[in-house]
């Protein structure tokens, strides 16, 4: 079994979705590392396998059709994709909480919010009903809901979307997980509102001394909270690194492409916003070599045929690309 | 909540004015004279056209159709149905009589349905696919396709004339003692065949229901705060689930009583059905617009009672 001080480490994870049309590859190798309190951002487009990746370390992959092929997932030095099913469902919503990106959708509408706080202390903190009320209106003064013990007694559609995803907050922290998985937490929100939920969850990492995997498309958010950056192409890690060294010197040719076409408001009205040529491809026909060979601007023919590793670059990060010493 | 059933219930008294309007029409347009039901054939035969008229006459028949109809609605408010044809009895009394046995075999029907129909549903939904997911799929297309009487007859020469485990029909052994065991086996085939569309109809829905609520993100959310699968199918969905259920269940209602009609005629069951099919069939105008009407007013109370029901399951819902 592994030690190390890594609270969760993700190696080649691969989780793939057996449908009638083939076999889609969600994720096919990511690697990751969260160490304590310490915040990873997790970006790429829609469909690169952020989301799969996320609930496979929840292991709450609809099976079949998914199965997690391959890969290990080590959390506080256990590999929890080799424990059973009753051992990790006491690991979920204890040591590992997850919130959504639809706080619309993901709180049950037939019971108030104290009512599905209180069901997760219940379940791990075995306290009587009285008391994980109370407490569920604990955390929802934590997370700056006013009112908290009218409020608990009100139904999800009686709130605000922000509203709703302080609650799912509340409900996440309620059992002092270690770590928070938050698969696009704001993007369903409006902006101020984004803002709001993203404070409240750094204040709370702070106090409840919590590590945070962040799921986003959204570059902002990451420079804004997190310590260190996987980004995901076509269900793999293409480029690891410090936040502040994603952001100034990025390595791979996606990462580039996505700094740039991040519109900046000391742009000239002459300079047009750029893109990635090309699109995200299908993980039923994905293309031989480098996944994002198609779409590169340094593509060559060895990059057609044969798949970088992630390979080891300058201060330790990782880069899946041939020529990432060329940019 | 209280305005809300007070209006219902007005708004229900409109609906059956005009559904005994309409039911007034067609006893109207049906075919003969409903004089010849009150007059003896033999007296009929030698009687001349003098006598008809004076009988109409007393009968108030020669009034217009819209007289007669207040002049029933006027009795009907107080609480006279009028009297049965056939032997002169009060409307309201001959369905009293027969109301009790109709109540239990719908009763009985309904709670079948409910209680065998949903839970093969749900595991239906749960295991999708599977060999018994098939299974139920292809009873619930039997079970639905299947005529009543055709079921009945069957269930009656397997069970009753083969195996000779079960009564043909009746409510019960005439001249044994009473006792539970034998109602029981009088009442099980008849509920059961009356039941059988609607179970399968029923297991067909919340298989669908259920299947709807298990790709919810709040099932996700629950699975991931650590909840027992069986916590997360019972506590999580199956609430959600049966809210469409209940609409499915109170439309049903109107077709148990239509589809008790046959089946009582199949089991000799003494209840409304068959007395409405006597009606018919002795021109008892009187008789069937009573027994119409009751079948009326007990589906205005299955929606009513559905309404309140979906407030009290939904908190979404919260009427004014």
């Amino acid at each position: 079994m592994m030690r190390d001080q890594n609270l969760l480490s993700v190696k080649n994870l691969r989780t793939y979705f057996y449908t009638e049309d083939g076999v889609v590859k969600a994720v096919d190798g990511v690697d990751f590392e969260i160490k304590k309190g310490e915040t990873l951002g997790m970006v790429g487009e829609s469909g690169c396998g952020k989301s799969v990746s996320a609930l496979s370390i929840m292991r709450l992959i609809p099976m079949p059709p998914g199965r997690i092929v391959e890969g290990e997932i080590y959390f506080k030095g256990e590999d929890i994709l080799k424990i059973s099913e009753v051992a990790m469902r006491k690991i979920r919503g204890r040591d590992i909480s997850m919130i959504f990106q639809e706080p619309m959708t993901s709180l049950n509408p037939v019971y108030t919010v104290g009512n599905q706080i209180s069901e997760a202390i219940t379940i791990h903190q075995g306290l009587n009903r009285k008391d994980s009320w109370d407490k569920a209106i604990e955390m929802l003064r934590q997370v700056g809901i006013p009112d908290a013990s009218k409020r608990a007694k009100e139904y999800p559609h009686q709130m605000s979307g922000g509203m709703r995803q302080r609650v799912m907050i509340a409900m996440a922290l309620s059992c002092n997980p270690e770590l928070l998985i938050a698969d696009e937490p704001t993007t369903s929100l409006d902006v101020t509102t984004q803002a709001q939920i993203l404070d409240l969850i750094g204040k709370l990492q702070e106090e409840f001394k919590l590590s945070v995997l962040i799921i986003t498309h959204n570059l902002g958010i990451v420079a804004e909270v997190a310590d260190k950056v996987a980004v995901v192409y076509a269900g793999k890690v293409v480029e690891y690194a410090k936040t502040d060294e994603i952001f100034s010197h990025p390595l791979h040719p996606y990462t580039i492409g996505l700094l740039r076409s991040v519109p900046r408001l000391d742009m000239k009205k002459k300079d047009k916003l750029q893109t990635i040529e090309g699109e995200v491809p299908d993980s039923l026909t994905f293309p031989s070599g480098c996944k994002f060979h198609p779409r590169c601007f340094l593509c060559q023919e060895k990059c057609r045929t044969k798949e970088p590793p992630l390979i080891k670059a300058e201060n330790g990060r990782l880069v899946r690309c041939w020529r990432y010493n060329e940019i | 909540m209280g305005a809300y059933i007070i209006r219902r219930l007005l708004i229900g008294l409109v609906v059956l004015f005009f559904v005994t309007v309409i039911l007034f029409i067609l006893m109207n347009l049906m075919p003969g004279d409903p004089i010849t039901a009150y007059i003896p054939p033999e007296v009929l035969a030698q009687a001349g056209p003098e006598y008809i008229e004076i009988r109409r006459e007393q009968l108030g028949l020669n009034k217009p159709v819209v007289v007669r109809y207040f002049i029933w609605l006027n009795e009907l408010v107080h609480g006279n149905m009028g009297y049965s044809v056939q032997n002169g009895e009060p409307v309201l009394s001959r369905i009293k009589e027969r109301i009790g046995a109709t109540f239990e075999l719908t009763g009985t029907a309904l709670l079948l349905a409910i209680i065998i129909g949903i839970p093969i549903g749900i595991i239906s939904a749960v295991k999708q696919y599977s060999i018994v997911d098939s299974l139920v799929t292809l009873f619930s297309f039997t079970g639905v396709s299947i005529p009543v009487f055709f079921l009945g007859l069957g269930l009656i020469y397997v069970f009753s004339l083969r195996l000779n485990l079960l009564p043909t029909g009746g409510l019960a052994t005439i001249g044994a003692p009473p006792s539970l065991l034998d109602k029981l086996s009088h009442l099980i085939m008849p509920a059961f065949v009356l039941s059988v569309a609607n179970l399968a109809q029923f297991a067909r829905y919340t298989r669908s229901s259920i299947l709807d609520e298990l790709g919810q993100d709040y099932v996700r959310t629950a699975r991931a705060k650590g909840v027992k699968e069986l916590r997360v199918l019972f506590y999580h969905i199956l609430r959600n689930g049966m809210i469409p259920l209940i609409t499915v269940i109170a439309l049903q209602i109107p077709l148990l009583f239509g589809g008790a009609v046959i089946t009582e005629q199949v089991f000799s069951w003494p209840g409304m059905g068959r007395l409405a099919l006597e009606a018919i069939m002795q021109r008892d105008y009187p008789l069937l617009m009573g027994i119409t009407t009751v079948i009326a007013i007990l589906v205005l109370i299955a929606n009513l009672l559905a309404d309140i029901l979906y407030a009290v399951v939904d908190p979404r819902i919260r009427y004014q």
